[in-house]
């Protein structure tokens, strides 16, 4: 209803904009007039720009959008295929035995192989660790459940299962890890061919070997 | 008010419909009008923002001390970090942003705000459903989904009836209002309450399960900042910025693309913030693609404030709502290119997860929305108080711890987390690598978070000083503008 | 302009909400994954009122664009059919802590967890994990049916023992139940679903 400018409003002043030629009451220093839109339609290049994202935009969605269903983690595998070549490579080249142990086993043996008394059993010095490889081997691969007793402390804890984590290249690299440089560990290497020999014999086992198992083991 | 009658050009003439010319007098009564309202809301946000900023300093110092007040389950940082966030957008932005509504509706609608005493009980529902949400989520009661946490059974409900009651006095207020022509603010004002109560009550919907669950939980927090956050602080800084340098905005048209624009693409923008993750691909496909197209808005109105201010930064000095204004709009368009570069997946995969995500959400939540909401408080309490601010030396003060702690944190905290993600992303190196390449990063934030938090009590000090202290005349020019305002510069076109 | 307000954001609920619900309500939870018990739905229900999806995530992701899988969170990326009994969900979008999807594969032993909660120090000394004190019982003498944590002496409180809640050990029966390596679902489902 009041579209249009009452006669008592104030003008707005134009031109010469020295606000030293304006003699203006306080209040109305205070009270700037109520903003308002000048009609300028903006730069053209915004509104070329805006058609090219919206040109762009139609691209990528088209291109990575895939289905309309439930399948997850398919849209972007064409996209990056050049990239993960290589970062699987890297992935492969070497496996440093310390490196799976800092990642797979301190949460629990602790990074200096002491473990924590009365929780978890000590790898430094650990009969386990250093007697029979093949028993180390069985451990790593398919876990430990139950009580065993390392250096006079008897523990009880589950290991978990590392085979289907662990390549056999990785679980060799951390057993010589343990078995040779931990905590001034000495005891021989151990092939790949081990690994790879109980890894195969013990495909089907479902659950973690205990103490008196290994013994029996070890003794035929 | 007697005024000179100055010259009028015919070019202005021309524009007449778009001029909103009122006296100094007639502002005072749209705002007297809603004078109760106002304050009670700015009253509420200051205590709110004194609660949340040692909230989020607690949850700061214990990723330094990870055993800090570990003892009690209430005090435990997975309970203190969720009622930081809970406090600060729901406390002191939500809380903040109904005075600006309900202050800046009856000017631009030239009329006086009506339902006044609705809103009032609106915003104290409101916040007895923030009081009790923030109790339960203490306790432990928690729904367990970002940004909305508080208990959809019993602090939920006031919030909807809360949002819902001020929405009306918004609404009623532009049903009756005197002007033919809505301002760009009025758009974004009226139609966040809408928007908010939308996006609330179907991501507070307790139905959906599985990764559809975090799809509600993403499209809602994603748009509680779009449709809510930024709606309402976008057109404070669109009142703001030409109303202190007395300017009219650059074009209507760009406000009007940056507007729709907004409306369209924000609200797809949500699974960005799941990708890689397992919920179909074509979502997350659908909002990276939205993310991306928020160029338009944010281009759009880049461009328009700052064609608006350009020329005339150095009214800066003068006025610290301006100051705070430009700030917090440099602010919308620096935040909004980050997220759409975060939106990418090749940036993604390295800064998702990581402390990035938390410096981009500050750029956001801090240097935008807190800092455009203080720059409104300095310039709308003076006229609803009708009493200046005491002391410039406590705004410069506020400005600038404020403004520089944020700017430290975003900065620690962005490096942090870029190092932090391209450690994740090294295969091989452990997770101990990715926390201590972050420790010391976490600690500069923890300096930053000590430095914004004496700048807040700066601020808490001053609108306490202003609001309740006698000594101040109220005749008192304001303490920053000693200057004669640059009123209407006419654009050669 | 409200109505167009209104649209805009009701066909993002459509896209982004209504449209994922029809279609992922075809999804059928994979043979393998259990359906939780009482006592993990408490401990997910502790996990939730503590916070602990501030700092893990609960997702693999794609192994084409991220380290996920090769740094062994997973042996591949988490699918929607993995989610189906959670509500709500618990995916996260913070690794502060390490991702928890397959927690139960890599540390499936109870002892470590509850060690771990109640002073995540004892065993990963550059942990920021706060820790959970309030999840145990300090007693002067454990009682009978009590079970008591055993604490590495520099940690362990100066007399009396530490005793498990059920909070604590439902936490952990939670957090040990968290197994997700099964090879993916090729459900029928999926490919119905299809328009």
């Amino acid at each position: 209803m009041n579209d249009q400018p009452r006669q008592t409003d104030p003008a707005i002043p134009t031109g010469n904009n020295e606000s030293t030629e304006l003699d203006l009451h306080d209040q109305v220093i205070y009270e700037t007039p109520e903003p308002f839109e000048d009609i300028a339609s903006g730069p053209r290049w915004f509104y070329l720009f805006s058609v090219v994202a919206l040109v762009v935009g139609a691209f990528y969605l088209g291109r990575h959008m895939g289905n309309l269903d439930t399948e997850a983690h398919i849209g972007f595998l064409q996209a990056q295929k050049q990239q993960s070549g290589q970062g699987g490579a890297a992935a492969v080249k070497t496996v440093s035995g310390a490196a799976v142990f800092t990642s797979r086993c301190v949460s629990c043996h602790q990074a200096n192989g002491q473990g924590i008394p009365g929780a978890f059993p000590p790898l430094v010095k650990s009969t386990y660790v250093l007697g029979d490889p093949q028993t180390l081997v069985r451990i790593v691969l398919q876990g430990l459940q139950g009580e065993i007793k390392v250096e006079g402390q008897a523990y009880n804890g589950l290991m978990p299962p590392w085979q289907d984590q662990l390549s056999d290249e990785e679980t060799t690299a951390v057993i010589n890890y343990i078995r040779t440089e931990l905590g001034g560990n000495q005891a021989g290497q151990v092939d790949v061919e081990l690994v790879q020999k109980i890894r195969a014999a013990e495909k089907d086992r479902q659950k973690p070997w205990t103490v008196p198992e290994l013994e029996a083991l070890e003794k035929s | 008010m007697t005024i000179q009658q100055g010259q009028v050009d015919v070019k202005q003439e021309d524009n007449s419909q778009y001029l909103n010319k009122a006296s100094a007098m007639e502002m005072e009564t749209y705002d007297q009008s809603g004078r109760q309202p106002v304050l009670l809301g700015f009253l509420i946000a200051v205590i709110w923002l004194l609660i949340g900023t040692v909230l989020g300093d607690l949850s700061s110092f214990k990723f330094d001390h990870p055993d800090l007040l570990s003892g009690q389950a209430y005090l435990t940082f997975g309970r203190i970090r969720p009622a930081h966030l809970n406090a600060m957008v729901y406390g002191w932005a939500s809380t903040a942003m109904f005075s600006v509504s309900l202050w800046l509706m009856p000017r631009l609608c030239r009329t006086r705000l009506r339902w006044g005493r609705v809103a009032s009980c609106g915003i104290l529902v409101w916040t007895a459903g923030l009081i009790v949400g923030l109790v339960l989520l203490l306790q432990g009661y928690s729904d367990g989904l970002e940004w909305l946490e508080l208990d959809r059974m019993w602090a939920d409900p006031l919030l909807v009836v809360g949002a819902a009651m001020v929405g009306a006095s918004v609404w009623r207020t532009l049903a009756a209002r005197n002007v033919h022509h809505l301002y760009v603010s009025v758009w974004y004002v009226a139609a966040s309450y809408p928007w908010f109560l939308i996006i609330f009550l179907a991501g507070n919907l307790p139905f959906y399960r599985g990764v559809e669950s975090a799809a509600v939980n993403w499209f809602y927090a994603h748009n509680a900042l779009g449709l809510w956050l930024t709606a309402v602080n976008l057109a404070l800084i669109y009142y703001l910025l030409p109303k202190i340098i007395g300017r009219p905005i650059y074009s209507y048209w760009l406000s009007l693309v940056g507007f729709w624009a907004l409306a369209l693409f924000y609200a797809l923008n949500g699974m960005h913030h799941l990708i890689g993750g397992p919920i179909p691909s074509w979502m997350i496909a659908t909002s990276i693609t939205a993310s991306i197209m928020m160029v338009i808005p944010v281009i759009a109105v880049g461009i328009n404030q700052h064609m608006t201010v350009v020329g005339r930064f150095g009214a800066m000095r003068y006025s610290p709502a301006l100051t705070l204004a430009v700030i917090a709009a440099m602010s919308y368009t620096a935040v909004s290119l980050q997220g759409i570069m975060t939106a990418l997946v090749s940036v993604n995969r390295i800064t998702h997860f990581t402390h990035w995500t938390i410096a981009h959400s500050h750029l956001g939540l801090y240097m935008f929305v807190t800092l455009s909401l203080f720059g409104g408080m300095y310039y709308i309490l003076p006229r609803v108080l009708k009493r200046e601010w005491p002391s410039r030396r406590l705004i410069r003060l506020h400005i600038l711890l404020t403004g520089g702690g944020m700017a430290l944190y975003i900065i620690a905290l962005g490096i942090g987390g870029v190092l932090q993600g391209l450690s994740l992303l090294t295969p091989g190196t452990g997770f101990e690598a990715s926390v201590a390449s972050t420790k010391p990063w976490l600690m500069l934030r923890s300096i930053s978070a000590v430095i914004i938090s004496v700048g807040h009590l700066a601020f808490i000090y001053h609108s306490y000083l202003l609001a309740f202290s006698r000594k101040h005349s109220t005749t008192q020019l304001p303490p920053f503008i000693e200057f004669k305002p640059v009123l209407v510069k006419e654009r050669k076109s | 302009m409200l109505m167009g307000a209104l649209a805009t954001v009701i066909f993002a609920l459509v896209i982004l909400v209504i449209l994922p619900s029809s279609l992922l309500s075809h999804v059928e939870a994979p043979p393998q994954l259990k359906r939780p018990s009482q006592q993990e739905l408490l401990g997910r229900q502790i996990y939730i009122s503590n916070g602990c999806i501030y700092c893990h995530t609960q997702q693999v992701r794609d192994a084409e664009i991220t380290a996920d899988v090769s740094s062994g969170l997973g042996n591949r990326a988490s699918v929607p059919a993995d989610y189906v009994y959670d509500a709500p969900n618990l995916l996260g979008t913070m690794r502060t802590g390490p991702d928890l999807f397959n927690v139960g594969v890599r540390l499936p032993d109870s002892n470590w967890h509850l060690l771990h909660l109640y002073q995540p120090r004892a065993l990963v000394p550059w942990s920021i994990m706060p820790a959970f004190p309030f999840l145990f019982e300090h007693k002067p003498k454990a009682e009978k049916g009590d079970k008591v944590l055993k604490v590495p002496a520099a940690y362990a409180p100066k007399q009396g023992v530490v005793v498990i809640t059920p909070e604590a050990a439902a936490l952990v029966a939670y957090l040990t139940s968290l197994r997700h390596d099964y090879p993916i679902p090729d459900s029928p489902a999926f490919k119905e679903s299809q328009p």
